[in-house]
């Protein structure tokens, strides 16, 4: 029971340190100019059994999409089909980027062999089912 | 005119027809389709909006620093856009002096334009617009214009406030509410928009560049919807897509 209870507060420091990321990441710049690199609008939702992670990728074809999926990440790579430039911005005087690039920090572990993905109108929709269910309880 | 907002004409008008608002909102659906609106229409900035409950934001366009919340067009038609979100604390006073001012120009039609957003938006394929009307002469401009009226739901944002606003002080608005995606830009949602707007106030915006567009566009809004994401989070936002407690 002890170490239960141990377990439950690694898992809520662990669930702590994930917003406080995505805290992190959402405050930062979605690009990186040195690598050519654009970061994906991402919503990530969690339900009983699955997380679902969409991304919004305009300009990708589906058969350049790299996408890999850890217990608990979700790595994505997919190149632009033309580069996208900006002359004037900032003091950045030619400014590309040739491709969309993230690592989506899931809120729980889930099972990588099961997910699914499709890619519509220029939107990714990953699902991924829970390694661990919740457990089925009576109700008297 | 509320004097926490104040809008400043550069180039005073005395009075306006049409009026059409687009801001940040769900999928930044407003915010594009008027955008494209004043530059298919060529329409001149004759205004923009100054308060103390505004970020510190100014934008630089061609070398010359802007207001973020700007005011473009003429006598017939007047389009208020902004290129930041309005943060809740604003969005009342915004709504009041917007209004003040509609009625102070004799404006016929105040007209939002935003989106409201769908669960299966990656499916449809040409996204449906729908209308709310403050009053009477709203609802049958809606139906003359063939725009089905939103008859259950919620409304949260500034077009929330300016219906709100609207009713008080006997003013027409009409709210047109595209089916959206609910965090990424929608220029295709946009586009539906822009075809009520055409059909509403008899306007001929082609919707054709903007399609073709729609790729970079989206690209290039990411961080604006990134940023309004984050603004809804302060006004409750999902609210709009709960079910309304309903009795008898």
């Amino acid at each position: 029971m002890r170490y239960e209870k141990l377990f439950k507060s690694f898992d809520d420091i662990e669930r702590e340190i994930d917003e406080t990321f995505e805290e992190l990441m959402s405050s930062r710049p979605m690009w990186d100019s040195s690598t050519g690199r654009l970061e994906p609008l991402t919503q990530v939702k969690e339900s009983l059994d699955k997380i679902v992670v969409t991304m919004d990728l305009p300009l990708v074809r589906k058969e350049d999409i790299h996408l890999t999926i850890e217990e608990k990440n979700l790595n994505l790579e997919a190149p632009l089909v033309r580069c996208v430039r900006y002359e004037r911005w900032g003091t950045h005087s030619d400014c590309k980027f040739s491709s969309f690039y993230t690592i989506v920090n899931l809120p729980t572990r889930v099972n990588p062999d099961k997910a699914k993905a499709k890619f519509l109108n220029g939107v990714l929709s990953v699902e991924l089912p829970k390694t661990v269910k919740g457990k089925k309880i009576n109700v008297e | 005119m509320s004097e926490e907002m104040r809008i400043i004409e550069t180039k005073p008008l005395d009075s306006v027809k049409y009026c059409l608002v687009g801001m940040p909102d769900t999928g930044l659906t407003g915010m594009i389709a008027v955008s494209q609106i004043v530059e298919s229409m060529k329409l001149p900035e004759i205004g923009h909006i100054e308060s103390d409950l505004l970020p510190p934001v100014m934008v630089i366009h061609d070398g010359v620093p802007k207001f973020p919340i700007r005011l473009f067009g003429d006598s017939n038609l007047t389009v208020l856009t902004s290129e930041t979100p309005i943060g809740t604390i604003a969005i009342e006073p915004l709504s009041r002096s917007l209004t003040a001012w509609a009625i102070e120009k004799k404006v016929e039609i105040l007209v939002s334009v935003s989106g409201i957003a769908v669960q299966n938006r990656m499916e449809i394929e040409i996204p449906q617009v729908f209308g709310v009307a403050t009053n009477e002469k709203g609802k049958k401009l809606l139906k003359e214009a063939e725009i089905q009226v939103l008859e259950e739901g919620f409304m949260v944002g500034p077009h929330a406030m300016i219906v709100k606003e609207s009713l008080s002080k006997g003013l027409t608005n009409i709210v047109l509410l595209a089916q959206s995606h609910s965090g990424y830009p929608d220029p295709g949602a946009a586009a539906s928009a822009i075809n009520a707007v055409n059909k509403l106030l008899n306007l001929e915006v082609d919707v054709k560049k903007l399609l073709e567009d729609a790729e970079d566009i989206r690209v290039k809004t990411r961080e604006l919807m990134q940023r309004t994401n984050k603004s809804f989070e302060g006004m409750a936002k999902t609210q709009e897509q709960e079910l309304p407690a309903m009795y008898g």
